[in-house]
């Protein structure tokens, strides 16, 4: 039969784990708030039971282990989403901008320009020979051109910045990439010693569900507590591999910088996916098609209008340039209007010209003779809010998917408040219980001293 | 399913952002009064209004053309009706020079107000109008019609200088609708000025007292007339036509004003009842949000 020591023992050793337990509650509360923190639950177990005489006496409670809540294919789940959710919202915000930039419907987009234009022209044909009326058409000329070039600049512009937001998205995404690498060693030693890296590996979920937003990562852990990241293409992170990203500036063609995202085996990171693979598909295919298209329409206005007013006496181009960065009235029309030509015989009252470049607004000049240019314009503003409203309706639908696994792996790894109250209690009543048990064999042994 | 505290939280937020969302929307709709703001809201309806507003700028030019047009038209008409007395007055002058019964000083008297008819006749054919000439062709600016006199002051030939005389002057009063609205001076007086030689050479005839020879200018003077008067029918077919059109155009515009009103424009009583759905929904959300917030065992225990 054991003595009252083993008693005594039993008592201290449930009184350590209460403890224990309470400490971890302690943590789950203190971390209530903490983003990424994954709830901690210390596993009692029964202690060994020692045999005496023709019975087994328990040796009491001890902590076996302090494990995290957390399910792992909810965060590949969500992950995965994560990536998709940040493409659609970094294309969703910068065809937004876009369109801000397009400003149409209204009185002061291209449309609005575009109709002036021709207006003024038409106004023109009702009396060609009055300077007022052809000041008015150059005037619109020089608007036209203007709203063309701050279209194609600050279209432009939102390349610009997508090259350096590709720059820090880089930089952040290898911080996180050089972050995941130091949690990998530090978990490995941790754990190698037996201790439970439980927070550590919090942290390094957090980089996951990080680095997961810039590009889509796959990922995988080994048996020693390694992660291995890869992009599709390349692994970038492993045991002793740590390959970040590198942003280059190139020139391109036009002597424009650009910027590339590349391996460091020089190889251009194939990056589909995230705000990154977003970014670059954007500056890559999207706003180059909507800069050509622009510059299309401004090309298709350029050459026809002169076409058609070069056949007047002075032989004037109206239009100088060549697209819409570079439109401009010509210097001809600049200096004198009489060199602008309602008409082929100069004629005061003729106005062949006028009216032949007011019809062009109907004239199917676009798309191989299908599309007016008012047409085309509506057709370009149209696409682009298709595109728009798909990115937002992608963005939105993703949102709420990620929400939802986001509230279902909360709901495994986030704390109860109420919950760990009620831990307390029962913890607090256990530890009572030890030390009655405490005070019992205390007494008994006092009784036995005294004899 | 499991319920962290985290989740309250989160939720809640998610949820109260969703409304506000929703209520920012409605709010920006009902202070401009549009419910499209940019094509992803409505790309259909934003291609309608952006066809619209432009047809609608088309249209109003258009209304714009016509209104000069048929100012030019109206000046020209005027010009017709005295051209029309003109010609009447010259007829019955012409008839009155063939009746022999007239003595010289009567015929005399009748060559003077040919004079003045010949002259009056010359001052419409070069008349303006705000500052276009009516009856030039393309010379809008310069007066094509010239009297040639002889040693006495009398006008003995009228002819006309200047280049593309017999220019139709085109207005653009639709989408590919051109109008003439001028009629030249050969509509009205004839290719070779025959208008002018025949009351030159009736006022002369008057002067010689040639009854026979203006009894055979009556049939030609004929002619002159009715060159005279189909001008003015001409013009006015044009001035009806023009009405048409007018009306054409303001039935378009308002058309086209109700097709951009019906996508661009926000049903402001209907958005007025979400907005006061949303702001209940809001505030439900905040009381909810708040009240669940205080339920919780930490509240018993730190009693």
């Amino acid at each position: 039969m054991p003595g009252l020591t083993h008693t005594l023992d039993i008592a201290r050793r449930a009184m350590s784990a209460q403890q224990s337990v309470l400490s971890v509650i302690g943590h789950n509360v203190a971390n209530t708030n903490t983003p990424g923190y994954c709830r901690q639950v210390a596993t009692l177990a029964q202690e060994v039971p020692s045999p005496w005489g023709a019975h087994g006496y328990g040796n009491g409670v001890s902590v076996e282990s302090i494990q995290r809540r957390r399910d792992a294919c909810l965060d590949h789940e969500l992950r995965h989403d994560m990536t998709d959710l940040h493409w659609w919202e970094t294309r969703a915000g910068k065809l937004s901008t876009l369109e801000s930039i397009l400003n149409e419907p209204s009185d002061a987009g291209l449309a609005a320009a575009m109709d002036a234009f021709w207006n003024s022209l038409s106004e023109l044909s009702n009396d060609p020979d009055d300077m007022t009326r052809r000041a008015s058409v150059r005037e619109q000329g020089r608007q036209l051109a203007y709203r063309f070039q701050i279209l194609i600049t600050r279209t432009g512009q939102i390349g610009h910045n997508i090259d350096q937001e590709i720059q820090s998205c880089v930089e952040e995404f290898n911080l996180c990439l050089q972050d995941v690498q130091g949690l990998n060693i530090k978990i490995r030693e941790a754990e190698l010693r037996c201790v439970e890296a439980n927070d550590l590996r919090d942290r390094r979920d957090v980089l996951l569900d990080q680095l997961c937003r810039f590009a889509p990562i796959i990922y995988s852990e080994r048996e020693d507590g390694i992660i291995s990241i890869r992009l599709p293409s390349s692994v970038i992170l492993d045991e002793g591999i740590y390959r970040p990203l590198e942003a280059v500036v190139e020139e391109d063609a036009d002597g424009q910088g650009r910027v590339t995202v590349l391996l460091p085996s020089g190889r251009a990171a194939e990056i589909e996916g995230g705000s990154i693979g977003a970014l670059l598909e954007l500056r890559e295919e999207t706003l180059p098609t909507y800069m050509e298209q622009i510059d299309t329409l401004a090309q298709a206005i350029i050459t026809n209008v002169n076409a058609l007013h070069g056949t007047g006496p002075a032989r004037a181009n109206f239009f100088a340039g060549t697209d819409a960065q570079d439109i401009a009235i010509s210097p001809d029309i600049e200096d004198d209007l009489r060199n602008l030509n309602p008409s082929t015989s100069g004629m005061p009252g003729d106005n062949d010209i006028a009216l032949a470049i007011a019809q062009l607004s109907h004239s199917r000049i676009m798309e191989s003779g299908t599309m007016s240019p008012t047409e085309y314009w509506r057709s370009v503003v149209g696409r682009l809010g298709v595109d728009s409203r798909e990115a937002t309706f992608q963005q939105e639908s993703l949102t709420l998917t990620t929400q939802s696994l986001e509230q279902r792996r909360t709901s495994v790894s986030g704390v109860n408040l109420d919950e760990e109250m009620a831990r307390i209690l029962v913890t607090q009543q256990a530890y009572m219980g030890a030390v009655k048990v405490l005070q019992a064999a205390g007494d008994m042994m006092d009784i036995l001293l005294s004899i | 399913m499991r319920v962290s505290t985290g989740m309250l939280q989160e939720t809640a937020l998610n949820e109260l952002q969703t409304v506000w969302s929703r209520l920012q929307k409605l709010q920006s709709n009902m202070a401009t009064g549009r419910r499209i703001h940019r094509p992803s809201d409505d790309v259909i309806g934003s291609s309608h209004v952006m066809r619209a507003s432009g047809n609608i700028r088309m249209a109003e030019q258009y209304k714009r053309n016509l209104a000069e047009s048929r100012q030019f038209a109206m000046a020209t008409e005027s010009a017709l009706v005295r051209l029309v007395d003109l010609a009447d007055t010259i007829q019955m002058i012409a008839v009155q020079v063939a009746d022999e019964s007239y003595g010289p000083d009567s015929r005399g008297g009748l060559a003077t107000e040919l004079d003045g008819l010949l002259e009056e006749a010359l001052g419409l054919a070069n008349t303006s109008n705000a500052g276009m000439q009516l009856f030039g062709g393309f010379e809008t600016r310069e007066e094509s019609y010239t009297a040639d006199t002889d040693g006495e002051g009398n006008l003995v030939a009228v002819r006309r200088q200047g280049q593309g005389l017999d220019g139709e002057l085109k207005r653009s009063v639709g989408e590919n609708v051109l109008l003439t609205i001028n009629l030249t001076g050969t509509d009205l007086f004839g290719e070779e000025q025959e208008f002018f030689k025949n009351l030159i050479a009736l006022r002369d005839i008057a002067r010689a007292g040639d009854c026979q020879a203006a009894r055979d200018l009556v049939g030609t003077l004929l002619e002159d007339q009715d060159r005279i008067n189909l001008a003015q029918a001409v013009t006015g077919g044009l001035l009806s036509r023009m009405d048409g059109m007018e009306e054409w155009l303001d039935h378009q515009i308002l058309e086209l004003e109700a097709t951009r009103s019906e996508f661009e424009d926000l049903d402001m009583a209907r958005a007025s009842l979400d907005y006061q759905k949303e702001q209940a929904i809001l505030q439900a959300a905040l009381s909810a949000t708040v009240q669940i917030m205080d339920l919780s065992l930490v509240q018993f225990m730190v009693r």
